[in-house]
Order: structure tokens, then sequence, then C-alpha cells
């Protein structure tokens, strides 16, 4: 009998009426993308060991088994951008907390062989308090900038923060530079004048003292 | 009295970017839209949202770079099945095959022209499962239809079960009609059409005609729309 296609190993998964077909075609899957799965995390930067690359594996096969079920096939290379997605997201995970125990375990260092006049300023937990209420009160209110004209922040975000020119992001999505500052300006002054009027609020600190009262009640 | 005046909201982001790009890169993109961006198929709002959550987020941004790198292996890659036993704790992760589940067993994808366009899952026993255009003269289809479009009809056997998928010839009509081997199963067969665009369920009216069960979805649009014709039923008794 033929091999069944990759599109019908994911339609049997998927609309199995009993469990043992549904594992067998997920077995057909395992193996025939099985080296494409550790293809997917040798992309990552890091390069990463054998006993790593198969530990990240396991770890993207389990995705797999979860999200498979709602799946939406469209082809087979959708299919493998997919899987390679799912890999590739999970070597990214193994990376960031490879780097994170080894900085974790330098600060833990540093802490140790310090004197004691500095040891108060180095605990990692001191580190953490360093993001203080105001820096929360700015982020609440970028996004309620954010949920109130998505568009308009995105643009303003862009200009701004990451010093895209009004043309470039006209390029970019099909409209003129006229327009994109147009639709910035417009964004600004709609958010302000909704400050203003509907939260009272015209000022930072008027703001901030808001902004406390709100994470005091909750 | 001196007119109040309100945030500066310019000098807020200029002066405040970690904290804009922390909001940006709230919410990774999912792998949806990354794969529509990478293939250039994001427009408008889409993309900008994309775009700026791009320039935030490292991490979606080397996902990003990889899916468009290894966009030509990822097409192309041929898979080589090895022999390898799936490894216990990944086979206990396979969500439970729910109990009785209604099965669609086929769905079947319809647009202009090309009426049948894809097939997709038929059972294990392909070759008990039949699909063939129709001719205008078919004698079983006399009594129940008057015209017949030949290109547009087709029929389905499976099991001893048969199916005919109809147009009329405005093309605003679809029709399915339904024969089954035994006759008191007719109450397990659902037959749903599906608008891919607007990705909502067409109405259905349920006939009985004859020895079949007629299907007919009003007001479709072919010439524009894309549907998927699913064909449910509930689990065949033993």
């Amino acid at each position: 009998m033929a091999e069944k296609s990759t599109e019908r190993l994911v339609f049997d998964y998927q609309n199995a009426s009993n469990q043992s077909t549904r594992e067998q075609s997920f077995a057909k899957l395992y193996c025939q993308y099985f080296e494409f799965i550790r293809y997917a995390i040798k992309r990552h930067k890091v390069p990463f060991t054998e006993e790593h690359i198969a530990d990240i594996a396991q770890e993207a096969w389990l995705v797999v088994t979860e999200k498979l079920v709602d799946f939406k096939w469209k082809s087979e290379g959708h299919f493998r951008s997919w899987l390679f997605s799912i890999a590739f997201k999970k070597a990214q995970e193994a990376a960031r907390s490879f780097v994170k125990q080894q900085h974790e375990e330098f600060i833990e260092d540093e802490f140790h062989d310090s004197d004691d006049e500095n040891t108060t300023l180095k605990s990692p937990d001191k580190v953490a308090e360093k993001h203080s209420d105001a820096q929360d009160a700015i982020t609440k209110l970028m996004q309620l900038w954010q949920e109130f004209d998505a568009v308009g922040f995105n643009l303003n975000y862009l200009f701004h923060v990451e010093e895209k020119k009004d043309s470039e992001i006209a390029a970019s999505i099909g409209k003129s530079a006229e327009a994109i500052r147009k639709q910035r300006s417009r964004s600004m002054e709609r958010f302000s004048i909704h400050l203003a009027h509907d939260l009272k609020t015209h000022s930072l600190d008027e703001w901030f003292e808001k902004f406390t009262v709100m994470k005091k009640r909750t | 009295m001196a007119k109040k005046k309100n945030i500066d909201l310019e000098k807020l982001l200029q002066q405040n970017k970690e904290s804009a790009r922390n909001v940006v890169a709230q919410e990774h993109l999912d792998f949806y839209t990354l794969y529509a961006l990478a293939q250039d198929k994001l427009t408008g709002e889409q993309l900008l949202q994309s775009e700026a959550h791009l320039a935030a987020c490292e991490a979606c941004r080397e996902l990003f770079e990889e899916l468009k790198q290894s966009a030509e292996f990822i097409e192309t890659y041929q898979t080589d099945p090895i022999d390898k036993e799936v490894p216990q704790e990944i086979l206990k992760n396979i969500p439970p095959v729910p109990e009785k589940k209604e099965q669609v067993f086929a769905k079947l994808i319809f647009s202009k022209d090309k009426i049948l366009e894809h097939i997709q899952g038929l059972m294990d026993d392909v070759t008990d499962f039949v699909i063939k255009s129709l001719e205008s003269d078919t004698e079983y289809l006399a009594d129940v239809r008057k015209s017949v479009t030949p290109t547009s009809d087709f029929q389905i056997h499976y099991h001893g079960d048969e199916y005919i998928i109809a147009t009329l010839p405005d093309q605003n009509i679809l029709e399915v009609y339904v024969k089954l081997k035994d006759e008191k199963e007719q109450a397990r067969v659902e037959i749903e059409l599906y608008n891919t665009k607007e990705e909502t369920l067409i109405e259905v009216n349920r006939i009985a005609i004859n020895e079949y069960l007629k299907f007919v979805f009003s007001d479709i649009d072919l010439s524009e729309t894309t549907y998927e014709l699913r064909i449910i039923t509930s689990p065949l008794s033993e």
C-alpha cells in the first residue's frame, strides 16, 4: 500500500475516531520529520551539543502533539514552515535560558566575591527593584494609547523610537509619506484629547498620581 | 485663564524608548502572521503592526529572518523517513480523541471553473472511494433534477454510500444528494458548506426526495468565493 501523504497524516491525526489511529499518524509524521526538526534546531546560532539538540527536539515534538490538532493545513511547505518555527522557537528558548543561567551564575559569583559595602547594590533582588513605579506608569500609558489607536501608536513608534522616516514607513505599507505624517499627528492629537477629556489627565505628574491610585485599588 | 497643556506624547516616546519597545514587543507574532510576512503576503495594518513588532522583538525578528533564509530548503525538503520509535513522554502528550466524535470524512474545496479543486482527507480504503464526473444524461438524476451541468457534477462512492455534488447552471446554488446503503442511517449524515473567505457556514435546507437526502445551499457565489464542503458522519455503527 502506498505511503500516506503528510496532508493525509495530519488529517488523520486531527480527525481520528480512535486514539490508536491518532498515534499511528503521529508516529509516521515523527519518523518523516525527525531529521527536519533537528535541522531547524541546528540553524540556531548557538552551537548546541547533541544532547541538547535531542532535548530541544523532544520539547518541540511535545508542542507539535498539542498544536497539531488545530493546525490549518494549506500546503506541504506551509506545514514544514510551521514545524520549523516550533523547533526554532524552542532552540531560542533554550539559548535564552542558557544565557540567563550564565548571567545568574555571574551575578552570584560577583555577589560572593565582593566586599560587604557593595553587597546590597549587587544583590539580584535589588537589581530587580530598579524597575520603578514611574516606569510602570509610562508603560501603562503607552499601552492605553496602543489600545486606543493601534495603527497610530505603531506609526509613532516606528517614527519616534525606531527613527524610521515617514517615506520609509509609507513605502512598506503602500501609502504616501504625507498620509503617514498626518495619521501620526492625528493619533497623537486624538489620544491627547482623550487623556485630557476622558481621563482628566494633562501632565505626566497627573498621570503618575492616577496610576498610583489605580495600582493601589487593584 | 491659560489653557492647560497636554502630555507631550512625542517626547514620551523619544525619552522612553525601552518602555515603548516593551509595549510593542509584548505579544509575539503568531506563526500564521510570520509565515504570511515571510511570503510578502501581509498588507496594511497587519503589515504595520508586524513591522513595529519585529523592530522591537529580537526573538520574532530572528525567527522571521530564519524562515526567509531557509524558505527554499523548507519548500524543497524531501522527507526521508527513518525508523524511529516515538519516546513515551511524547506519546503520552498526544491529546485523547474525544469519544463518539463526529467524523469529517471528506472536505471538498470548491471554486469557479474547477468545482472539485481539492479533496482533503480520504479514509483508509481509498480504493473504495470513487469520484467521477457525471454525464448530462445520467439516468438516476433525471428523477431528481431536470438539468445537469456535466462538468460540475460529481459522484462519490464510499462504503456503498453515494454522494452527488452538483451546481445549478447559474451557479448560485449547490446541491448535494446523499443515498446511504442503509436508509435507516440517513440521520447520521450532515453536510456543511463553509465560506472560507468570510469564515461562515452557509444555511442549508435538508429535504428527503425518494431514496435521496438532498442538501441545498442557496445564494452562493462561486465566481468570487471559495467554499469548503464538509461531509460529516457520526461513527459508523459496528
